[in-house]
């Protein structure tokens, strides 16, 4: 059974839970098994927490037992990306710098899935502070991907992905500024959505580029992300950039989107991303998804994005200057790591410059001086 | 296109309080030149009479109730710092011996 169960759709999960054919801590320690049994491998986890999961699995039983009405998702296990803080279980970002670190504080969106039940496996690894696209840069090593263990699974959030994809985890939490829960999604055959900026609370996430960061859903299939999504979003008081306006009905329109049927819905295909750059098969790829969308009744209709040509040019510029503000409150006084400089007067200049130089690894170092540059006037 | 030196690197580093080294330096030095190229790349159409924009919705801060809420206790938060004493952070000197 156990076997099995790791193989399920979170919304298949979810109904056996409901109807009371396996409990959530049973399925807690079947994922945590599978873990046990490939996270050697597959190295997905920083951190896992079995004894934290298995408490809040049987507690979510005995809050079904005891007849409460419960989210759809209740008692399905969870992974979370590193870069978000969670109370009492460490959060290092992939960074030396807050090796150790334990957060005193929940993020909004894992105090939602703590709310909803949802137990808590462990923290997935990254690249250092969400710097990379391929989980190679993490300063506690690489994560493989699981589909061939030479390749890279994506990233930064190649933890979460690789974690949904490996079946040690059904769900998974990620973050994306420039692509880190989408590119990932491609790269192990998951499924990752951005959402829209504001639609998911980003108290708790430790940030990059505060124009561009949110955090969004990684799993297996379109509905169970709709769920997460549902269960993750709508506004935060915390969170002044988060909408005002509740989530449309996701889950719904993915489960309508399941029967095959897309009548009365449009796509957008941007016209300015189908140039040069791609590699062979996947721009045939891309157009049987488009046949494929037509076949079932979508409308495809072509859009223009004119200033694309400058999206890479100004992504060079927002995000290294917004990370070199958002790091600055590392600098070795009140959380992480402290080093003092090897020769000379230990003042508080002294010890912040030698802690960074020590603790940031070398993409972190070359954005946050890129971006220091960028602010310089002139 | 201005070319960039090791000094400006160290400089900027400075800045960024970040201690490198001679090899970071000289690998950062021909880096930079890619906020160069962005900034000349984007100034062909951010020009001066283009208004600032700092998001595409339309959206302004959200402001919560002005309710007040418990704190993180302190020996929470204190327990992650580096050093601590009386309930409070404790760093090194701000200013050097002679000061």
């Amino acid at each position: 059974m156990s076997a099995e169960l790791t193989r399920r759709s979170a919304a298949e999960l979810a109904a056996l839970l409901a109807s009371g054919e396996t409990s959530s801590v049973e399925l807690t320690r079947a994922h945590l098994d599978r873990i046990a049994a490939v996270d050697d491998a597959v190295a997905a986890f920083l951190h896992v927490d079995a004894e934290g999961a298995l408490a809040a699995a049987a507690e979510t039983d005995r809050r079904r037992a005891a007849g409460e009405e419960l989210p759809e998702l209740a008692g399905v296990p969870i992974a979370v990306k590193d870069v978000v803080v969670t109370k009492g279980l460490p959060t290092t970002a992939g960074s030396k710098i807050l090796e150790g670190w334990v957060p005193p504080y929940d993020a909004t969106l894992v105090e939602r899935l703590r709310a909803a039940g949802l137990p808590i496996l462990g923290k997935t690894n990254m690249d250092e502070f969400a710097m990379g696209s391929s989980t190679e840069f993490s300063a506690y090593g690489p994560t493989r991907n699981p589909w061939d263990l030479e390749r890279i699974p994506g990233g930064s959030g190649g933890g979460s992905a690789a974690a949904v994809a490996a079946f040690e985890a059904p769900l998974a939490i990620g973050t994306a500024t420039g692509g880190s829960i989408r590119q990932p999604g491609a790269v192990t055959g998951t499924v990752g959505a951005k959402p829209t900026y504001g639609g998911i609370s980003r108290y708790g996430l430790i940030a990059m580029a505060s124009s561009l960061d949110q955090a969004g859903p990684v799993t297996r299939t379109v509905l169970d992300a709709a769920l997460l999504h549902e269960l993750i979003g709508g506004h935060d008081p915390r969170d002044a950039t988060s909408l005002p306006d509740p989530l449309g009905p996701l889950a719904a329109a993915a489960r309508e989107g399941a029967t095959g049927e897309l009548k009365g819905v449009r796509v957008g295909v941007v016209a300015e991303l189908g140039g040069e750059g791609y590699q062979s098969g996947v721009r045939d790829r891309f157009a049987e998804s488009i046949e494929l969308l037509r076949g079932a009744g979508a409308e495809i209709v072509e859009v223009h994005c004119p200033s694309f040509e400058y999206a890479l040019a100004a992504y060079y510029l927002i995000m290294p200057a917004e990370a070199s503000s958002n790091l600055a409150k590392f600098d070795g006084m009140r959380f992480g790591l402290r080093v003092e400089p090897s020769d000379g007067p230990v003042t508080a200049e002294r010890v912040m410059a030698a802690t960074r130089g020590a603790g940031f690894g070398d993409e972190v170092k070359r954005r946050v001086i890129l971006g220091t540059y960028a602010h310089k006037p002139g | 296109m201005p070319t960039l030196d090791r000094n400006e690197v160290a400089r900027v580093a400075a800045l960024a309080r970040i201690d490198l080294t001679d090899a970071e330096l000289d690998r950062l030095a021909d880096e930079l030149q890619v906020i160069v190229a962005s900034v000349e790349k984007v100034s062909e159409v951010a020009t001066p009479d283009v208004p600032a924009t700092s998001h595409p919705l339309p959206l302004v801060n959200t402001m919560r109730a002005d309710v007040p809420e418990a704190p993180l206790a302190i020996a929470d938060v204190l327990a992650g710092a580096p050093e601590s004493e009386d309930g409070k952070f404790l760093g090194p000197q701000i200013l050097g011996e002679d000061a």
